[in-house]
């Protein structure tokens, strides 16, 4: 049934899923077609822009979103500090925290980069962000059957 | 038609590989929803499977012939068909046919020009027919070993030979390396009938390699030259700096299994040594077979990298130093780096810079392909990076999880392991929610009660604890107190608990494939199920009274040492149900249909192969007091259906203990999962007759049920034997003559009583217990002994000679343990 | 490569020339200084065909260098087709290297 609790899980893999469907959608769908099709210069700005956007949302509403709700749960599991480290659920959630906090600073570094005109570096670490949110989903719902 | 058979069987090596991965994570200690075959086939799957296909595609390729191709199609095929679980015999005979046909492969080259190299590959190729063959005939892997390795390094310093045609060698360092080759191949055949001379030989014959190739080969020139060269180079010499570490472990320690020198050993040569090869040559090897460009690039030195540390630290660190967490990181980061070796080379062959001659059309097609190109190499790293978080997190998330702490952390709502664990329970119209909370026994649960309902309730469990009646939205704490056995709960409001407000509190059994802790529970007894309830234990009204009618004891007499220093044996698990005293039948938990399980004997240094087959329905292994390594990989837990082969060298004598150490330990151990493994201490007295007896404790469950778990933790045993019966050598007394001397080995299993061994009427002149004589004729001191004392888990021996005729009784010495069923007697005639 | 050379016909010498870009991976030494390339003719038609060997018949890489001179040659606009001919005899030899192939691997005098 839909309870309070639920609602608090639907926020928390709601936001999760924009932030994961957006990263790819930007990567696999639209970056492909604005390369091909526009010139440079148009597309740097484009990109820049959206990137911008993108990061502002990451920090303003998913990090808080991910990280409220993600407590909430935990609460709500009778997650404590010293299960974090035990085998099964524990090291499953640990994992999952260690590969969050991982692809936000890959983020934050692919921002940086793309800013200071690294484009190289930039790409490897959009790619690198992107599998370690998958990783991330992937963990999430090894934590649900677990 | 030369490009397509490389399309698909080098990725179906690739995939052979991967599952070779796989039982190699399970080797490491990890427990995956693995087949166990990919983990007792590792070495022939990585070796075989993925190398063997990898050679033979290459000699395919070489030969343009379309029979050359059933080499790696055989190999490939055959791997695959063994890892999913087709019979034994077809996959090994498939792989046979592939080295056959490799074989043909090599005489077929022959035909076409001469050279020694061919002929060396050739000889190789026979070092794999010979170990598939003997796979086949059922021999261990273990001691294909050096078969083996001797394909994978004769097939590589053949090639090394021919391109030293391209230096300025003389033929005296080339007849040498010929030479030294040959000395290999004899250690190769010796090995097949006695494995530490074989071994050595080998080993000497690596070192010996290893000086050539780091002084004489190519590598050396190349190494200074740039790019792919250069890599290449890099590559070849870490190897042969671990082909000279393997030799020496071969050399030095001879023939080992299944220790950490068995792992050093291997992993130096296969994986330092072969392995290393394989990186180097991957920019050469995979454009000829896949006739497609390779763009090399620097990134590519992490794989290599990768491997030879991670290689450091296991053999270093978790090898010699006997580190679990460094061999298990260093394990886990080679397999890391053969996936990131994987990745680095498809990258390299998908992601290449545009030719310049390239067709182009329109200037949409010109920005794509330089995008590609300034693309290509931070993708390939941002995928490197992206897969390693990838292992990495999986690695740890699934670490330390056994078969049975799985289970336990599976529910959410109880994760403890012996601490206080906190569950939430909802009380509504009319259930409560959940209806089934799991827990270790041993857990001290506390409940948080909430009526989420519109009406009053309450919960009371059958221990008596219970909550006040609670108004709609109130909550309340229940301490249910320390769970030793199962409880049922349910609302005391009159009707609610007949409308369905019940629950159970259920123990975790260790049963990790159901995962469903109903279904597990059944099989233990004294939990109430809500099913079926089976009723008060059984009890015996004369636990000395004749035994029934089939009722045979056990033969306690100490089968001799069987031919041979390796010993193999097989054993089914099988849950039986039997009579354990007058009037009482118990389903016993045994190795091989007894309790207790056979005896196992031998002499130090013998190894024992036991195969274990799980027939019940239930998760079990066995430890075996006598064997080194940590318990995670050397006690592998066989689910229900499995088997699996257990191997260890005894290296020390002594009176061992084997038993099941699945927990609840002490449900397995109480319910006669034991038995004795007797190795020999070098020169024993003769003695007419020897005699093994394992003392143990019975706790009667309900008839046909198995023992009451209550009375193991209780310490409260039903009776205590010798061998599985109370007072079962009094009804089939042992026997002697006078003027034998007789020597009794006692193993105490408990799980939790000591013994004092003693007979009464004859002194001992001979105590040895724990690895050592603690009493020996013609000591100067002159004394005797009156009991052989054994704690549980503990075993030796004593020695007497009767010296005249007569009855004479053995039994414990802790009275109360002998007057409930741990009493017999030597019938010793004149 | 002058510009003459782009606009004009290649000649055998040319082609000769781009094939020393041609490397053994495993050697780092080119196709030319090894001493594998017996010979190279050029049709009016703009066919090129290089007659050359292994180092080794065994040797898996043949068709990876077919593929390697293939897509050198053909950024002469005027190469219309490339053959390679890989012929056994006469057997290669080490003595066929370069004085410049035997310094890099090493040769002493």
């Amino acid at each position: 049934m839909v309870s309070w609790w639920s609602l608090l899980r639907f926020v928390h893999v709601l936001s999760a899923a924009v932030w994961v469907g957006g990263q790819l959608t930007l990567s696999a769908l639209l970056l492909p077609v604005l390369r091909r099709r526009l010139p440079d210069d148009l597309r740097a700005s484009l990109t820049s822009q959206v990137g911008r956007r993108f990061g502002l949302y990451t920090l303003a509403v998913f990090v808080p979103v991910q990280v409220g709700s993600g407590i909430g749960l935990a609460i709500e599991h009778d997650v404590t500090w010293s299960m974090l480290g035990q085998p099964g659920y524990g090291r499953t959630l640990s994992a999952k925290l260690g590969v969050f906090v991982v692809v936000m600073v890959l983020s934050g570094l692919h921002g940086w980069a793309h800013g200071t005109g690294r484009a190289a570096l930039a790409r490897a670490l959009a790619l690198g962000s992107l599998i370690g949110s998958c990783v991330i989903v992937l963990l999430a719902t090894a934590l649900v059957g677990a | 038609m030369s490009r397509r058979p490389g399309l698909l069987l080098l990725p179906a090596g690739v995939v052979v590989m991967l599952f070779g991965l796989w039982g190699g994570l399970a080797r490491l200690g990890y427990t995956l929803p693995a087949d166990t075959s990919s983990a007792d086939d590792h070495g022939i799957l990585m070796s075989l499977g993925f190398l063997g296909t990898l050679i033979a595609v290459e000699r395919a390729v070489a030969l343009r012939a379309t029979w050359a191709w059933l080499s790696p199609v055989g190999s490939a095929v055959g791997s695959i068909a063994l890892v999913f679980g087709a019979p034994a015999v077809l996959g090994r005979a498939l792989l046979v046919v592939g080295g056959v046909v490799l074989v043909g492969v090599y005489i077929a080259l022959h035909g076409v020009q001469r050279s020694t190299h061919n002929t060396l590959m050739g000889v190789a190729a026979v070092g794999w027919v010979a170990a598939a063959a003997l796979w086949l005939a059922n021999r261990d892997i273990a001691r294909l070993v050096p078969l083996l390795a001797g394909f994978l390094v004769i097939t590589i310093v053949a090639e090394r030979l021919e391109l030293s045609r391209l230096l300025q060698l003389s033929r005296r360092a080339r007849r040498t390396l010929v030479s030294i080759v040959a000395v290999f191949v004899v250690g190769a055949v010796v090995s097949t009938f006695d494995d530490g001379v074989g071994v050595r030989i080998c080993g000497g014959a690596f070192v010996a390699l290893a000086g050539w190739l780091l002084t004489c080969d190519l590598a050396r020139r190349t190494v200074r030259q740039r790019g792919v060269t250069r890599f290449m180079a890099v590559g070849l010499l870490a190897g042969y700096g671990w082909l000279a570490v393997g030799g020496a472990l071969w050399l030095g320690y001879g023939f080992h299994v299944d220790d950490a020198v068995y792992d050093a050993q291997l992993h130096a040569v296969f994986l330092g040594f072969v392995m290393s090869m394989v990186f180097a040559h991957a920019p050469v090897i995979a454009p000829s077979v896949l006739r497609r460009a390779f763009q090399y690039r620097p990134v590519l030195y992490v794989p290599l990298l990768l491997l030879h540390l991670s290689l450091m630290v296991r053999v270093v660190g978790g090898d010699a130093l006997s580190s679990d967490d460094a061999w298990q990181a260093g394990g886990i980061t080679n397999v890391v780096a053969l996936l990131a070796f994987v990745a680095g080379t498809a990258g390299s062959l998908l992601f290449v810079r545009g030719r310049a001659g390239a067709p182009s059309s329109g200037v949409d097609s010109d920005r794509t392909s330089r995008w590609r190109a300034r693309l290509s190499t931070p993708a390939a790293a941002g995928a490197v990076i992206g897969i390693a978080v990838l292992v990495a997190s999986i690695a740890f998330a699934n670490s330390g999880t056994t078969a049975t702490t799985a289970s336990a952390s599976a529910a959410p709502a109880a994760a403890a392991d012996g601490s206080t664990t906190s569950v939430a329970i909802s009380l509504r119209e009319m259930s409560i929610q959940p209806a089934v909370v799991t827990a270790k026994p041993g857990t001290k649960l506390v409940l948080r009660v909430a009526n989420d309902g519109t009406m009053r309730h309450d919960l009371r469990l059958s221990n008596g604890a219970h909550t006040a009646l609670l108004k709609p939205g109130q909550t309340a704490t229940l301490d249910a107190g320390v769970v030793t056995k199962a409880l049922d709960g349910w609302c005391t409001v009159p009707g609610h608990r007949a409308a369905g407000m019940t629950m159970r509190i259920a123990l975790a059994a260790g049963d990790a494939t159901t995962g469903d802790s109903a279904g597990g529970m059944a099989n233990m007894s004294g939990m109430t199920d809500a099913a079926s309830t089976p009723g008060p234990d059984a009890v015996s009204s004369n636990l000395a009274g004749a035994p029934d009618a089939g009722w045979r004891p056990v033969d306690p007499t100490l089968p001799p040492v069987a031919a041979g220093t390796t010993h193999n044996v097989t054993w089914h698990v099988k849950d039986v149900k039997m009579t354990v005293a007058p009037g009482v039948t118990q389903t016993m938990w045994t190795f091989d249909g007894t309790v207790p399980g056979p005896a196992l004997h031998g002499h130090v240094g013998d190894v024992f192969n036991v195969t274990v087959v799980n027939d019940t329905q239930m998760t079990h292994n066995l430890d075996f007091h006598a064997e080194e390594g940590p318990p995670a990989t050397t006690m592998t837990p066989i689910a229900p259906g499995a088997s699996h082969t257990y191997r260890f060298v005894a290296d020390r004598a002594g009176a061992w203990l084997y038993h099941c150490g699945t927990a609840p330990m002490l449900m397995h151990m109480g319910n006669g999962m034991y038995g004795a493994l007797v190795i020999d201490p070098p020169g024993l007295s003769p003695v007419a007759r020897q005699y093994v007896l394992v003392g143990s404790e019975l706790f009667f469950g309900p008839q046909g049920d198995v023992g009451d778990y209550a009375k193991m933790l209780a310490d409260k045993p039903d009776a205590v034997v010798f061998n599985g019966y109370p007072f079962a050598y009094q009804h089939a007394p042992l026997s002697a003559s006078a003027g034998d001397r007789v020597r009794i080995w006692i193993v105490d299993a408990g799980p939790t009583r000591s013994m004092a061994f003693h007979v009464v009427g004859e002194p001992f002149d001979t105590v040895y217990l724990d690895g050592a004589y603690t009493l020996r004729p013609g000591d100067p001191a002159a004394g005797g002994a009156q009991t052989l004392p054994v704690d549980p888990g503990d075993g030796g021996f004593v020695e007497l000679t009767f010296a005249q005729p007569g009855k004479y009784p053995f039994l414990t010495h802790a009275m109360a343990d002998a007057a409930i069923g741990a009493t017999g007697y030597f019938d010793v005639s004149k | 490569m002058d510009a003459l050379q782009w606009l004009g016909s290649v000649d055998s010498d040319a082609v000769l020339d781009a094939l020393h870009e041609v490397i053994d991976p495993e050697l780092g030494v080119n196709i030319v200084d090894l001493g594998l390339v017996y010979e190279v003719t050029v049709g009016d038609e703009g066919d090129v065909a290089i007659r050359m060997t292994l180092t080794t018949p065994g040797c898996p890489l043949g068709g990876y260098l077919e593929d390697e001179i293939n897509g050198c040659l053909r950024r002469f606009p005027s190469v219309r087709d490339v053959r390679v001919d890989l012929v056994w005899d006469p057997p290669w030899q080490p003595a066929a290297m370069t004085d410049e192939a035997k310094r890099q691997l090493g040769w002493r005098g």
